[in-house]
C-alpha cells in the first residue's frame, strides 16, 4: 500500500495525458475560446463600468485599470481550478478515461500529473485570448502585461488543491468537491478589487472581524467611504483602531455612514454559512 | 508450455469483504482461459490483479514472469484490456479512440494510424471511422473496445465479459474474432456469464464462487465429471415423483421440472415412459449451465 507521503510513480507518459487533453481542446476549439473573451467582457463592464462609476480612481489610476490584472489572475485560477475539478471529474467519473489510461503502461500518478500539466496549459491559454481583449479597452500596459502568460502556471495554485482531493477521489471514491478553493478565488477577487491601503475620503474603509463571534473593527473610517470592506481578520492582520462593528458597517440604518457594505462572503462562508457570493447591499 | 500468469494463494481484500479468497491457478501460453461464477465470484476482482490495476492483498501473482507489483508498466505494454463497462472517450470518434490509446503505448504516430485503420477493419467498423463514439449501437462500441484492447497487439488480451448485452450476431463475430486471435497466438483469458460462450470458446476455465475456485479443467471434462453426459427433463407432478422414488432414480427439482441427468437416457427415458405416463418429457445434452447450476445453487445473487 502506496504511503500518503510516499514519492508518486511518475513517468514522462504524464505528457500523453497533457497531449490527449490538448488534443481534445483543439479539436472543440469554437467551444473553448468562447469563455475567456465573454469572461473578459463580463468582467469589464459588471465591475470594472459597474462598481467603477462608485469607485473612481484609486491612487490615481482609473478603476478599470485597476482591476485588469485582477481579471486575468482570477481567470487564471478559474480555469485552472475547474478543469482540474469538474474537467478531471467528468473524464474520471463519468467517462471513465481514467480506467482506460491505467489499463495502459500509463499509472494513476501519471493521469493525475497530466491532467494538472493541462489545466496550467489551460491557463495560459485563457490569458493569451485575454489580453487582445483587455488590450482592446486599453486597460493594460504593454509590454510589462506580455510577461503574464508565462508566469501563470505559478499562479494557477489552486491545481494544487485539487491534487489533495483527487487523491481523495481515486483512493477512496469520496465524490465531494470541496468549496475551499471556491472561497479562495472569490476572496482573490475582492482582495484584487480593493486595495491594501487606502487613502481616506476617496476609498473603501477597511473593515476587520467576524460576523459572529467578535464585531468587527473599522480602520481608516470616512463617513463617506462607497463602500465597507468586511474581511476575516485572521486573514488580515490589520492592527484594529477604530470602533465601528458590524451594525456600524451596515444594518442599522440611523448609524449608517457607508453608502454600502461589502462582506467577503468567502472567507464568511466557513464560519457562517452564507452563501460564497460577494454581494453589494445599502 | 510456459505459464503466462501463475497464482498461487491469491488474495483481495476490500475492509472485511474477502474479495478473493486465496485462488491458484496458471494460464498457459497460447490458450483461452475463462472464469466463470455467479456476480459477486470475485471474477472482476481477478481480472483487475491480473491487469495491474488492483493491487493484491497477499499471495504470489506472476503475470509474464513479472510482479504487477513491481513492474506494472512492463506487463501493461503487454496487455490488452476489455473492461466490463464501456470506457471508450466520447471525446474522439472511432479512429481517434485508437489513434489516442496508441499513443499511451509509445507506439509512433505512423504505425498507429496504420494499426488503428487495421482493426477498425478486424472489427468491421471501417465505415464507422470518423464517428464519434457516442452515436455508435453496443454491439459497435463493445467491437471498438475490442479493436483498442488490440493497438499494441498484445501477448495477453484480458475479457472481463466480452459480449454482456449484445444481440447474437454481434456475439458470433467477437467469438469468431478471438478464435482467430488464439490462431495468432495470443493467450486469451476471459470472464463470462454465458455459459454456452465459456464451453465454445475456452480450452480451459475455472468456476468461482464467493472468492473461491470451486472446479477447474476443459469444458466437456467438467460436464462428465459433474453432471454426466445427458439429462433427461420431464414436468414436475406427484406422479411423475412417486414413479421415480419407485425405481430408484436420482433427479433434481427445478421449478416445474424433475431434471435426472445420466449416462443413457434411453434407458430412463424407456422407464419413464413405460411406466410414469409424463406428459412431456425431454432429453438432452448436458452443458456447463448444469455443472454451474449444481455447484453453485440456484439461489439468486446480487
Amino acid at each position: 500500500m502506496p504511503h500518503l507521503f510516499s514519492l508518486p510513480g511518475l513517468s514522462r507518459r504524464a505528457w500523453k495525458v497533457w497531449h490527449r487533453n490538448l488534443t481534445v481542446f483543439i479539436r472543440t476549439w469554437h467551444v473553448n475560446f468562447f469563455p475567456p473573451l465573454v469572461e473578459a467582457l463580463l468582467y469589464l463592464f459588471a465591475i470594472g463600468m459597474g462598481i467603477g462609476t462608485y469607485v473612481k480612481e484609486i491612487d490615481g489610476i482609473p478603476y478599470v485599470n485597476f482591476i485588469a490584472p485582477a481579471i486575468l489572475a482570477i481567470a487564471v485560477m478559474n480555469s485552472a481550478f475547474f478543469e482540474c475539478t469538474y474537467g478531471s471529474y467528468v473524464r474520471m467519473y463519468y467517462q471513465k478515461s481514467f480506467d482506460a489510461m491505467i489499463a495502459t503502461p500509463l499509472s494513476i500518478e501519471d493521469v493525475i500529473a497530466g491532467e494538472m500539466l493541462w489545466g496550467a496549459t489551460r491557463s495560459v491559454i485563457y490569458v493569451i485570448i485575454m489580453l487582445p481583449v483587455l488590450a482592446v479597452f486599453g486597460v493594460i500596459s504593454f509590454p510589462f502585461a506580455l510577461l503574464s502568460p508565462p508566469r501563470v502556471p505559478g499562479r494557477a495554485d489552486v491545481c494544487r488543491y485539487s491534487d489533495v482531493f483527487y487523491r481523495d477521489f481515486t483512493r477512496h471514491r469520496h465524490a465531494k468537491l470541496s468549496l475551499v478553493p471556491v472561497h479562495h478565488t472569490d476572496g482573490t477577487l475582492l482582495g484584487n478589487i480593493f486595495p491594501a491601503h487606502t487613502a481616506p475620503g476617496q476609498s473603501p474603509v477597511f473593515c476587520t472581524g467576524h460576523l459572529t463571534s467578535h464585531p468587527p473593527r473599522c480602520h481608516h473610517a470616512d463617513v463617506h467611504a462607497p463602500f465597507v470592506f468586511i474581511d476575516d481578520p485572521a486573514a488580515s492582520g490589520v492592527d484594529p483602531d477604530g470602533n465601528c462593528d458590524f451594525l456600524y458597517c451596515g444594518n442599522k440604518p440611523d448609524e449608517k455612514k457607508t453608502d454600502r457594505v461589502i462582506f467577503n462572503y468567502g472567507s464568511f462562508s466557513a464560519h457562517t454559512g452564507i452563501h460564497p457570493q460577494f454581494s453589494v447591499s445599502s | 508450455m510456459t505459464a503466462i500468469i501463475d497464482a498461487q494463494d491469491l488474495r483481495k481484500n476490500f475492509g472485511d469483504l474477502v474479495a478473493v479468497d486465496g485462488i491458484s491457478f496458471s494460464v498457459k501460453k497460447g490458450e483461452i482461459f475463462g472464469f466463470l461464477g455467479p456476480n459477486g465470484a470475485g471474477k472482476t476482482t481477478t481480472m483487475k490483479m491480473i491487469a495491474c490495476v488492483s493491487p493484491r492483498t497477499s499471495g504470489i501473482l506472476s503475470v509474464f514472469g513479472m510482479d504487477p507489483d513491481m513492474q506494472p508498466a512492463d506487463i501493461k505494454k503487454r496487455l490488452g484490456v476489455v473492461p466490463q463497462e464501456t470506457n471508450l472517450d466520447p471525446d474522439f470518434t472511432c479512429f481517434g479512440n485508437l489513434f489516442t490509446y496508441s499513443d499511451y503505448f509509445d507506439i509512433p504516430s505512423n504505425s498507429a494510424h496504420k494499426r488503428s485503420d487495421e482493426l477498425l477493419e478486424f472489427v468491421q467498423l471501417q465505415e464507422k471511422r470518423n464517428v464519434e463514439v457516442e452515436k455508435l449501437s453496443g454491439g459497435m462500441k463493445r467491437r471498438l473496445i475490442l479493436a483498442r484492447a488490440l493497438v499494441n497487439n498484445p501477448d495477453l488480451l484480458i475479457l472481463d465479459e466480452p459480449t454482456i448485452g449484445l444481440d447474437p450476431q454481434a456475439r458470433h463475430l467477437i467469438w469468431e474474432k478471438l478464435k482467430t486471435l488464439q490462431a495468432q497466438g495470443n493467450t486469451i483469458v476471459l470472464t463470462t456469464h454465458y455459459l454456452d460462450e465459456a464451453a465454445r470458446l475456452c480450452n480451459r476455465l475455472v468456476i468461482m464462487d464467493k472468492g473461491k475456485i470451486l472446479v477447474k479443467g476443459a469444458p466437456a471434462e467438467l460436464v462428465k465429471q459433474y453432471v454426466g453426459e445427458e439429462i433427461v427433463e420431464v414436468e414436475n407432478s406427484t406422479e411423475v415423483l412417486s414413479c421415480l422414488a419407485v425405481h430408484n432414480i436420482p433427479h433434481e427439482i427445478t421449478g416445474d421440472t424433475v431434471q435426472i441427468a445420466t449416462g443413457s437416457s434411453r434407458e430412463i427415458a424407456k422407464i419413464l415412459l413405460d411406466s410414469c405416463q409424463p406428459k412431456k418429457m425431454l432429453t438432452r445434452l448436458a452443458t456447463l449451465e448444469d455443472v454451474f447450476l449444481k455447484l453453485t445453487g440456484r439461489t439468486l445473487r446480487d
